[in-house]
Formats: structure tokens, C-alpha cells, sequence
């Protein structure tokens, strides 16, 4: 790295040099048996410079490239955007910090394996004829940032990766759960997967025929991806610069219901995105974006803050799309970390049991596909179920609904559940509970 | 390199080992309107052991190929501890091989600086956004892969492959009033800049369309009779029937299976569905798959009846068929899968003009295609579409979606144009277990088609 960044010093005004080196170990089950134990032992380099107050950028995965690194930033720089921003200069290793698990270290394969088979196995128990593939992971990332500054972060943090896809076949159509949830440390996580699966599946059995009305929506925690894009468009900082955010200039009012409130966290101990610094190395703290219904503020990196007349809110993660996870060879943007939603009052069961008429919504089909500008989500229910007087009755299919993501949060906010849960989705991180909206059009298709 | 892995493959003691390095030069450009997104070249390097042992798999990849006895061991540890398992190979013939670039050299993309492939994509991006007042904003976007690989298994099988990728999109978004709309159009090569910088001259087209579109009025819901252009048509194929002819997503699904029984009616006479990545010089086109199997052709439907599948060797094995050269992956980061290369439609035996007599209220649908598709559901969106008045063209509508059940759909193919195209850009994903293998390049193809009695829903 310093050899690198030396070189890069040599030709340009600012330098930053981002490496991560990764030791992974998946368990990988196909058709509910074990398929396949994977593993990935990388390390991987980006180069960002700054010349003649233009950003230039590379990568590489070849372990000892030096120069064609330096050369492919260095003629990159000299049409890249504009820009003057500070690298910063905090330097500090953190090394197996908060975000490190001993016990996640020392999981073996067998462990790894043993696991996966106690999901699967969960499933298989109440549901025999389910197609199962599941995927239990444990990694190790070190993670280091230096800069020209005289910046300098580095960092270790480990990940516990569980996946569980569950496909029932019936007679006239399907149901399909997808879920996953990561953690920087040991959970239960696997366990409540599976046990949730089954809970879910229970209520597959019959189909609810329904009507086209008005009804209460209950949006678990899976279903909240489909809410999270538009909500994230809202509140990212580049797009509120442009004047593309539906919350441009409207930071201190009141925006959504003031029970609510949206914080960006990182510093919360296990959560998937939670991290000492961001991918520039800047500091993570926590934000409240929207505060009992009050917006407090957007989140940004470096770029964007600079762009913006900002500070960077220590946001600036290297992903490139909300369609793909992190890539050494995206730039950092403006995502959260850690999406973090208050719990509610009623314990989820009692949340069911309070709903006279309604659906509770587990998977979309279409998540990210509306008007996200303009807050607006509209999308076919992939996974859902009829609630009447308090109980799920069955199953529901051929249903869609729209709406836009602030309307609803204003204005047709009922309750949440006092249980919160952390979902690891490819669009982004969050924890949330399940959430009620009143008097929702749901379309019967 | 060759003797290298040669050895690394000879010392192994799994059942069968197969080692695969990887070195990519990447470029990407990206215009959002008048802003320069992205403007970079980077490189992947890297690779991957896969072992075979008691039936089950190891795999481990790699950026340092100087500790590759390392991984080596690493794969065969992994291959132990899964324990027995059930996985076979088909057998294949051992090839020892050399590819090379298909590249023209008077017009080679690789001389083309970075530099240049950016002042082309400012151009066009500039271009769309200044062309009408109704355009509102614009989208320029290019990437390129040159990659080499060297593959070598066990069984004798050593290749080296260099190819070369390059695609590009340009989008123009309109506004009037309340309404937006985008329209895309995307291109690509295999060889030559030309295939590329041509497309600053289709950008008068695009602004024109979006300017209609804006003014079109939305569909009303309602099941039609209903032509696809060859665009929609060849992601309609691949989405919905193509991912289902993946011998993988079948194979623990017993329902799904018997629904895919070869020889069982799926469309009318005149319809055929092939895979291949034997045509020269498409996007999906390739000479050895990634277990080092030649590519072939195959028949997925033929003259209506369902006659084949894609397969690797795993589930070539599994389900005592021949295998088909489409285990791919996108790179080696990951263990190959079962993939389709260049899918399409044969050409039938209408022209257009045949197609449109007799429908006496329909919509001939265009573009687009993004959409779910799931165990034999379907929903697409589509960019646009015109509407048909007792066989005549008519104005254009927007913001409809397509949805049906892909078996009964098929079935309502009933004429299948004389024009086939095929895709140059674009990349299509897909999961096993929790990870997502995106993109890959593939084409889609296909001439105009028919469909009748299609549910048609607004957005």
C-alpha cells in the first residue's frame, strides 16, 4: 500500500489507497443437501488521486501490480469529474474491535456445515416436500485506508452470513420465501430463520380470495425492502442536491408521523453494516435522518458533501448500484450502513390480533422498479397473507399494491411491532419492525 | 503458465480437479445527462481451484496464484469435510486448445484510447439532452472486458481463451406534464470500434420516440392479441422459457420436472427455441464453456415440441443426458452454473405485414423487458406500445405490463416472423443459493411474434 500511494504522491495532489483482504467460507445447500463448501481467499486494491482538481480511479486484484494501478488512475484523473475534496486525516487502527467476533473466527467447516443441515433440517421437519437452498457463511475482512492526508484507518470485522430460500410447490401455483440475515457476531440468526420459515409457510395452505379495497397493510421486515428504495432515494444527499429528492429543502419539518424515527447507524455492536469508518476512512457515527417525523438530514460522501457545500456524513460505501453489493471497483456513493427503524408497542402477535381486516406482506415482486424519485413504489405481492378479525386466515395471490413511501408514513401510519429485525437485502442494510399502514388500496389482479 | 497448472492438476488426490486463472482488463463509462458518472479501467485478476471428492465439492478462489498448492489443498479440505455426496460428472473428451482473439485489427476498440470513449459517450449524452425541450435528461453508459484465461482439469483438459467484450446503452427520459418516460437502446461487439461509435447516428430515432411517448396515453388493462418486437420478444424467451430449460433449476424440483418432460407440446408447429454459443461472433458466443466442454447448439423446442435442455457435466450426469458446453461463470469469484449463451426464436415463416391482418383490436408491443420472472410466471414491463386497429398501426401507448403462465402462453404463439435479431448488450443474472452471478453476456434473439389472448395490466 505504501509503496503505491508513494507513487501515486509523485503525480498527483491528493491519494488514496482502499484495501481489503477477505477470508470466506461459505456452506452451500442445493435441493436441501450440502452442494458445495466454498471459500475465497482475496485481497483486493483501489486507487483514487486527485490532479489538477480532478478525481481519477482504479483498481486491481493482481496482488502485486504497482504501476499500472498508479498509470490507469493517473489517465483516468485527467477527464474525471471535479472536484477539491479533503481526504481526512484521522488515522487510527482499530483492529478486532467491536465489529470482530473470536467465535465467528473459530468456526470450522464442520460447524459452518452443521449449522446449514439444522436449517434445513427445521423446514424439512414441518414441510417435507419444500425445495430448500440454504447458505451458512462465516468471513473475515481487514479492511485498510491511507491516504495523503496522512489519514489511516484499518480495521478487522467478521461476518456470520446465513441465507434460507424456501420454494413450496401446490397444486395450482407456488410459494416462495427468500431471506438473509447477517451479523458481525455469533446469533441465533440461522435458528429464528428457519423457525420463522415454518411459521410463515403454516398459513400457505389456503388461498383468501380477494376484492379490490381499502385494508390495513402490515409490512414485515422482508417486506420493508420494497418501501426501503424509494425511502433511500428520499434521503440520499446527492440526489436532495439536485433538487431530485422529494425531501430537498425540507430539512426541520415535519415530513412523516412523529412516531417514527430513522436513524443511519453504524455503531450498533453485530449489525451487518455497522463499521469503525466508511470506505473513505471517514469516522461512522450515528444520524437520526427523520426524528419523530421531523427530517433532520441526507446522507452523504466525501464527493457529494463536497459537491453539496457539506460534510461528509461517513457514508460513502464502495457499491456501485442498488442492484450489486460491494465492488472494489465501484467508487464510493452515498448508502446507509445500517438502516435502523424505532420498535413500536405491540409485540407482533398482538399487532396481528389488533388488524380487523387487512394483509401482512412478506415478499414483493417489482421492489425498486417504481418512480423511486418520487417516492413511489408499485409492485405484485410475492408473499402475503389475509388477516380477519385478528387472525391470518390464508394465503394471498394476484394481488399488487401502490403507493409513495412518505404519503403512507404520513398519513396512513397505524403501529409497529415492539420486535425488531435485521434483514441483509442486495439494495441495503436495515433494522426494522413490522410496520401497519391504514385504509392501503390493495388491487385484486 | 500451462505447465504450471498442469503440475498444480497432476499432484492433486481428488477424484477430479479442475483450476481456472483469470486476467480482465476493464473499462466503464457512464453519463448521467451532462455528468461524467464513471470514466475508469480497472483489472480483475484472479482464480479458482474446484475439487471433487467422495461426490461432493470443494471450492476456493484465489488472487495470489504464486500460493496455488496452497488453495489446492485448500479445495481438496473443503471437498473432505462436505463429506459424501451425490455429484457426478458426464464424461467428456480431454482437449488441449488455443483461442484467440477474433479482433479487426484495422478498427481494434482496444487502440481506441479512454480518453476517446468518453468524448464519444459526452457527445451522445449531450446530444439526446439537447435534442427537444421535452427531454429532460439522458443516459450514456459503455463497458469492455478483454479477458484471458487459462483452464486446466484433471482429466487432461488445457485451454487458453482471449475474448473480448464491448456494449454500450443510450437512454433519452421525456417529460410533459406529469409523465415521464425512457427509452433505451443498447449495442455492442465482439471485434470492432465501428459496431460501437455507429450508434451517435441512431440518436435522432430515440429522441423522436420519447417525445411520443410522452404524449401517449396509458393502456387500459384487458387481455389483447398482441405482437412483440424482436427486442421484447428475446427477452420475453430468455426470462421466461430460457431460465427454465436450465437443467439446475429443475433437477430438485420434481413438479417442475415432470412439466419439462422432453417431447411435451409447448408451442404450434412453426415454433423453435435453440441455445448456443457456437455462432460467430455474438455476445453469448463461445468456443469451451467453463469446464472446458466445446459449445454446442441445442435444440430447446422444436417445431412445437419441448426437445432438449442446457446442461453442465453435474447435471448431465444427474439426469443421464449429454452434455451441452453451458456451465459459465461470470468470473472466478465463482463456481461455474448451468447458463444460457446466444437463445432465440427460429425465424418463421410471416412477415410482419401477415401479422398484423385479422387483428382487429391488439397492440404491437416494443422494448423493454425488465421484469420478474419466477418457476414459470412472468411479468414484464414494456417500454411502449402501438396500438392495432382492424390491422393498421395507430397511436402510441405507454406504462403497460405483460404477465401470463409461460406454458400457456407459448401456446398462444401463433405466427413467428421471418426477421431475427439478436441482442448486443446487456447481461443477464442469476442466483444459486445466496449469490447472485451478474453480468453475464448473453444474447437474446428473435423475429416479431404473435401472441394472442395476452393479459395486458397498466402500471
Amino acid at each position: 500500500m505504501e509503496r503505491i500511494l508513494d507513487l501515486a504522491n509523485k503525480h498527483s495532489q491528493k491519494a488514496e489507497v482502499y484495501r481489503i483482504e477477505k477470508d470466506a467460507s461459505p456452506a452451500c445447500f442445493l435441493g436441501g443437501k450440502l452442494n458445495a463448501l466454498e471459500g475465497e481467499q482475496s485481497v483486493s486494491t483501489g486507487l483514487r488521486v486527485i490532479v489538477n482538481g480532478r478525481l481519477g480511479f482504479s483498481s486491481t486484484t493482481h496482488p502485486d501490480e504497482v504501476d499500472g494501478l498508479v498509470q490507469r488512475a493517473l489517465e483516468s484523473a485527467s477527464f474525471g469529474p471535479e472536484t477539491d475534496m479533503t481526504f481526512p486525516s484521522v488515522c487510527k487502527n482499530y483492529g478486532k474491535g467491536a465489529f470482530y467476533d473470536e467465535r465467528v473466527e473459530g468456526l470450522s467447516l464442520k460447524d459452518i456445515v452443521l449449522t446449514g443441515e439444522e436449517m434445513v433440517d427445521t423446514v424439512k421437519n414441518s414441510f417435507p416436500d419444500v425445495n430448500i437452498e440454504a447458505e451458512v457463511s462465516r468471513e473475515i475482512h481487514k479492511i485498510s485506508i491511507m491516504n495523503s492526508g496522512g489519514g489511516c484507518v484499518s480495521y478487522e470485522k467478521t461476518i456470520h452470513q446465513s441465507f434460507l430460500n424456501v420454494l413450496l410447490m401446490l397444486p395450482s401455483d407456488r410459494a416462495e420465501l427468500e431471506d438473509t440475515r447477517t451479523f458481525t457476531n455469533l446469533t441465533m440468526a440461522p435458528k429464528e430463520m428457519a423457525e420463522m420459515a415454518v411459521w410463515r409457510f403454516k398459513h400457505c395452505g389456503n388461498v383468501s380470495p380477494m376484492q379490490t379495497k381499502k385494508m390495513t397493510v402490515l409490512f414485515t421486515s422482508l417486506g420493508f425492502r420494497g418501501l426501503f428504495v424509494p425511502l433511500f432515494y428520499g434521503l440520499n444527499g446527492e440526489l436532495a442536491a439536485r433538487k431530485l429528492s422529494l425531501l430537498s429543502d425540507k430539512i426541520g419539518e415535519r415530513v412523516i408521523d412523529p412516531r417514527i424515527c430513522l436513524s443511519d447507524d453504524p455503531t450498533i455492536p453485530g449489525l451487518p453494516g455497522s463499521c469503525p469508518a466508511d470506505d473513505e476512512g471517514v469516522p461512522a457515527y450515528r444520524k437520526p435522518l427523520i426524528e419523530k417525523g421531523v427530517l433532520k438530514g441526507f446522507l452523504y460522501d466525501l464527493q457529494t458533501a463536497y459537491k453539496s457545500g457539506k460534510q461528509s456524513s461517513g457514508n460513502g460505501f464502495k457499491k456501485s448500484s442498488l442492484y450489486t453489493g460491494f465492488s472494489i471497483d465501484a467508487q464510493p456513493n452515498p448508502w446507509p450502513s445500517n438502516f435502523v427503524i424505532n420498535p413500536g408497542d405491540l409485540p407482533r402477535d398482538k399487532l396481528i390480533e389488533s388488524i380487523e381486516e387487512g394483509i401482512i406482506i412478506d415478499d414483493l415482486m417489482g421492489a425498486g422498479q417504481g418512480n423511486n424519485l418520487n417516492g413511489e413504489f408499485s409492485m405484485s405481492v410475492a408473499l402475503g397473507y389475509k388477516i380477519e378479525h385478528g387472525e391470518i386466515i390464508g394465503r394471498v395471490k394476484d394481488v399488487m399494491i401502490a403507493g409513495n413511501v412518505f404519503e403512507i408514513m404520513k398519513n396512513n401510519f397505524r403501529s409497529m411491532s415492539s420486535d425488531v429485525y435485521s434483514e441483509d437485502t442486495l439494495f441495503g442494510r436495515y433494522s426494522v419492525p413490522w410496520i401497519a399502514f391504514d385504509d392501503l388500496t390493495v388491487s385484486a389482479t | 503458465m500451462k505447465s504450471i497448472l498442469k503440475q498444480a492438476v497432476a499432484e492433486s488426490r481428488a477424484d477430479f480437479v479442475e483450476i481456472r486463472l483469470e486476467d480482465t482488463a476493464k473499462a466503464g463509462v457512464s453519463f448521467s445527462g451532462k455528468d461524467l458518472k464513471k470514466a475508469q479501467s480497472t483489472r480483475d485478476y484472479g482464480g479458482y481451484v474446484r475439487a471433487l471428492i467422495n461426490g461432493s465439492w470443494g471450492f476456493v478462489s484465489f488472487n495470489n496464484p504464486d500460493k496455488l498448492r496452497e488453495f489446492v489443498r485448500a479445495a481438496e479440505e473443503r471437498a473432505v469435510a462436505a463429506g459424501k455426496g451425490s455429484v457426478r460428472l458426464a464424461p467428456v473428451n480431454p482437449v488441449e486448445d488455443s483461442v484467440e482473439l477474433t479482433i479487426d485489427p484495422k478498427d481494434d476498440p482496444r487502440n481506441v484510447s479512454l480518453e476517446e470513449k468518453v468524448a464519444l459517450f459526452r457527445r451522445m449524452s449531450n446530444s439526446i439532452l439537447k435534442s427537444s425541450p421535452t427531454v429532460i435528461s439522458s443516459g450514456a453508459n459503455y463497458v469492455e472486458d478483454e479477458r484471458r484465461i487459462f483452464y486446466a482439469n484433471s482429466e487432461g483438459t488445457c485451454i487458453k481463451m482471449h475474448g473480448f467484450w464491448g456494449a454500450g446503452g443510450v437512454s433519452a427520459i421525456g417529460r410533459h406534464e406529469n409523465v415521464v418516460q425512457s427509452i433505451y437502446s443498447g449495442f455492442g461487439t465482439r471485434k470492432s470500434w465501428n459496431d460501437i461509435a455507429q450508434a451517435e447516428m441512431t440518436l435522432d430515432d430515440l429522441c423522436r420516440d420519447v417525445s411520443d411517448l410522452v404524449k401517449a396515453k396509458p393502456v387500459e388493462g384487458g387481455r389483447y392479441t398482441v405482437i412483440l418486437d424482436p427486442r421484447l420478444s428475446g427477452v420475453f424467451i430468455h426470462e421466461a422459457f430460457g431460465h427454465l430449460s436450465e437443467a439446475d433449476n429443475v433437477t430438485d424440483n420434481q413438479k417442475l420436472l415432470n412439466q419439462m418432460t422432453l417431447g411435451t407440446r409447448f408451442g404450434q408447429d412453426h415454433f423453435s427455441v435453440l441455445d448456443g454459443g457456437t455462432l460467430t461472433d455474438e455476445r453469448g458466443s463461445f468456443k469451451y464453456d467453463d469446464e472446458g466442454v466445446p459449445s454446442s447448439m441445442t435444440y430447446l423446442i422444436r417445431e412445437g415440441k419441448l426437445a432438449g435442455r442446457l446442461h453442465t457435466r453435474d447435471t448431465a450426469a444427474a439426469m443421464g443426458e449429454q452434455p451441452t458446453g453451458n456451465a459459465r461463470t461470470i468470473n472466478y469469484r465463482f463456481s461455474p452454473i448451468c447458463r444460457m449463451s446466444n437463445t432465440f426464436i427460429a425465424p418463421g415463416p410471416h412477415s410482419f405485414e401477415q401479422m398484423l391482418e385479422g387483428i382487429s383490436d391488439g397492440l404491437y408491443v416494443v422494448g423493454g423487458g425488465s421484469g420478474n420472472t419466477s418457476k414459470g410466471l412472468f411479468t414484464f414491463s414494456a417500454e411502449r406500445a402501438r396500438v392495432i386497429k382492424n390491422g393498421k398501426l395507430g397511436g402510441w401507448i405507454r406504462d403497460l405490463t405483460l404477465s401470463g403462465n409461460v406454458f400457456e402462453t407459448l401456446k398462444d404463439i401463433d405466427m413467428v416472423g421471418n426477421d431475427l435479431q439478436r441482442s448486443r448488450s446487456g447481461g443477464c443474472g442469476k442466483s444459486v443459493g445466496a449469490r447472485m452471478q451478474y453480468p453475464l453476456s448473453v444474447s437474446m434473439g428473435s423475429p416479431h411474434i404473435r401472441i394472442q389472448n395476452v393479459l395486458i395490466g397498466g402500471r
